[in-house]
């Protein structure tokens, strides 16, 4: 069955492993994601200000062109997912702005796009005992902590995809993949990246903003990684190509404040779904090129036949 | 494609029946119908199926800039107008539209444009390519309006869109038809200069990416192997007139295309 597929601008260059894995997964369970044609940069932030109708514009179109292949679009990436959910409820509630955000797009769209995470996908649609009876390796072996932060949750009123304070779709999810799933405290904790990726991390940068500042940065990975080792983790999965850079970036600088912290790496949830239903490992980008913490070392541990 | 290129056909029709209406010609003759254009806001009345080129040059302008091949192929001539009565700002190449009765026309000659000097040979066929030389790249805000004024009718915020994720390959094939007229980042909000990204696109993909011509690699083996001396040497000692009818005797390939082509320079000469 085909379904209409926004891939979004980072998984088609940083994270090509998760894109690629999102794919190919889906196709196991016998879908097949068509890309929105003639689809764009949804934005990657969604715009507060109430005023400012342009940063609709691109969220609105992508949902109008998905309109041409169906009533609804799967993405991925907690940004794009966040951004376009957002754009969507605020057409829905808005036929003003509907009305002149279509008016300048020059397109038909009245709201009628259901924007569907993956995960949900996977609950929803897929079902867990489809995913449990598809697994060709197994996954016991990892000790995996799941990480939401903010954007795939908040604001639940616009979001609405899992609770926001206590959430469990992606837990389910591990858990159906064959995953050892371990819960922490800081799982729907902000990771701090847009701190993180407007500052200036190497040496040079760090004399400029300030050794402090700096700091500041990697201590809010600090707080969640330290968390995930504690609790017996060997590695994060997760959403968001942001959270991934952000918590993956900071460890080197993490290692040399904190005495004894280790090292984990963070990889995407589709990821580990590739591995576990027995697709080849070479092809999602699990590697140092495209990781600070080389997750290799760890799904080989898994993925020997 | 096939749409585009019939297009194409239909400018150089058009422009050769302009030029012949052209001609000694400065006065009308009496029964034409004419039209009311205006040029920088004054009113003038022109001869109907004139070009908005040729309209101009009726009108008593000298064009020194803003007008180069007549062809619809150089874009120096960008005109932007709106018609009476009509919110909706439009575009043409002067030398390729014709006037409309009611038109208000301004000419863009030239549109200033942050251009960036780069060593090809450094760079790689990525996404770092275009965000280190072009970093406004990431202030598109995805208006659409450098496609909705593009004379060519390209998909220029979709090119922008593959290059903002990368995809060189996309931003060369779309932007491929672009003749540099300036009109996109005349009205740009994101003050991007579309083309010369796009350009950088072609290059990198020329370089990088397009799979090599094996026939050109052979030709350039074989003419270093002086397979053709003799043959170049014989033509230079020949007389004009020997070349000329060498020239006209040698075999024109059958398609239509090429046929074409040598007409319309035929005409030109
Ligand atoms: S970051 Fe999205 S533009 Fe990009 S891929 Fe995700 S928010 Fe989009
Ligand atoms: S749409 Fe026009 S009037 Fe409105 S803010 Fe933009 S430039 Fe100004
Ligand atoms: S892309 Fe821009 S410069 Fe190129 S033809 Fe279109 S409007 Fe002109
Ligand atoms: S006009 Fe500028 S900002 Fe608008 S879509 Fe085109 S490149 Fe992007
Ligand atoms: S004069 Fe060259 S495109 Fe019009």
């Amino acid at each position: 069955m085909e379904i209409a597929y926004f891939p979004g601008c980072t998984l088609r260059t940083k994270a090509i492993g998760f894109d690629n894995s999102v794919r190919d997964t889906a196709k196991v369970f016998g879908y097949d994601l068509v890309e929105v044609p003639d689809w764009t940069c949804c934005g990657a932030t969604f715009n507060l200000s109430v005023d400012n109708v342009m940063a609709l514009a691109p969220p609105i179109r992508i949902l109008a062109n998905a309109r041409k292949l169906g009533n609804e679009v799967i993405t991925v990436c907690s940004g794009c997912y966040n951004v376009l959910k957002r754009a969507n409820y605020t057409v829905r509630n808005d036929s003003e702005k509907l009305a002149k955000i279509t008016d300048f797009i020059e397109m038909e769209y009245d709201g009628d796009v259901e924007v569907i995470h993956y995960l949900e996908f996977l609950r929803d649609r897929v079902g867990y005992e489809t995913i449990k009876t598809n697994i060709k390796r197994n996954l016991e072996g990892l000790k995996v902590v799941p990480y939401y932060g903010c954007q795939l949750l908040r604001p639940y009123d616009e979001i609405q995809l899992d609770d926001p304070e206590a959430p469990t779709i992606l837990d389910e999810v591990l858990d159906a993949m064959g995953c050892t799933v371990v819960d922490f405290p800081h799982k729907a904790e902000c990771c701090g990246n847009f701190l993180s990726v407007c500052t200036d991390l190497t040496p040079e940068g760090r004399q400029a903003v300030g050794e402090e500042a700096a700091t500041a940065v990697s201590e809010c990975s600090f707080t969640i990684l330290d968390a995930a080792a504690r609790a017996g983790a060997d590695l994060v999965a997760l959403s968001c190509p942001l959270c991934l850079y952000n918590l993956d970036v900071a460890q080197d600088q993490i290692e040399k404040i904190h005495f004894g912290f280790r090292k984990m790496p963070i990889v995407y949830f589709s990821q580990l779904l590739a591995i576990a239903l027995g697709l080849d490992t070479d092809k999602y980008a699990l590697d140092s090129e495209h990781h600070f913490v080389d997750p290799s070392a760890v799904v080989r541990s898994v993925a020997k036949e | 494609m096939a749409e585009k290129k019939a297009s194409k056909r239909s400018k150089k029709g058009s422009k050769a029946s302009g030029q012949a209406s052209l001609g000694s010609t400065a006065v009308a003759e009496p029964r034409t119908e004419m039209v009311r254009i205006y040029i920088m806001g004054k009113q003038y009345e022109v001869p109907k199926g004139l070009t908005i080129q040729k309209a101009l040059e009726y009108a008593g302008m000298r064009l020194l800039r803003g007008c180069g091949c007549r062809g619809g192929f150089c874009g120096a001539c960008g005109t932007v107008y709106r018609t009476e009565g009509d919110y909706k700002l439009k575009v043409a190449l002067a030398c390729q539209t014709v006037v409309e009765d009611g038109m208000y026309l301004t000419q863009i000659p030239f549109y200033p444009a942050n251009k960036a000097t780069y060593d090809l040979e450094k760079l790689t066929p990525s996404l770092e390519a275009i965000v280190e030389n072009y970093p406004e790249v990431m202030r598109c805000v995805q208006c659409n309006t450098c496609r909705k004024v593009c004379p060519q009718d390209l998909e220029v915020m979709q090119y922008i869109a593959a290059a903002m994720r990368g995809d060189i390959a996309r931003l060369a094939d779309l932007s491929f038809d672009c003749i540099m007229c300036g009109l996109c980042a005349s009205r740009c909000p994101g003050e991007l200069v579309q083309y010369y990204i796009a350009i950088l696109g072609r290059r990198l993909y020329g370089k990088y990416m397009m799979p090599k011509a094996k026939h050109l690699a052979e030709r350039l083996e074989e003419i270093e192997q002086g397979k053709f001396d003799q043959e170049i040497e014989e033509l230079m000692k020949m007389s004009k007139e020997d070349l000329k009818r060498l020239y006209d005797s040698r075999d024109i390939e059958p398609e239509e295309e090429l046929g074409e082509a040598l007409r319309v320079g035929e005409i030109n000469d």
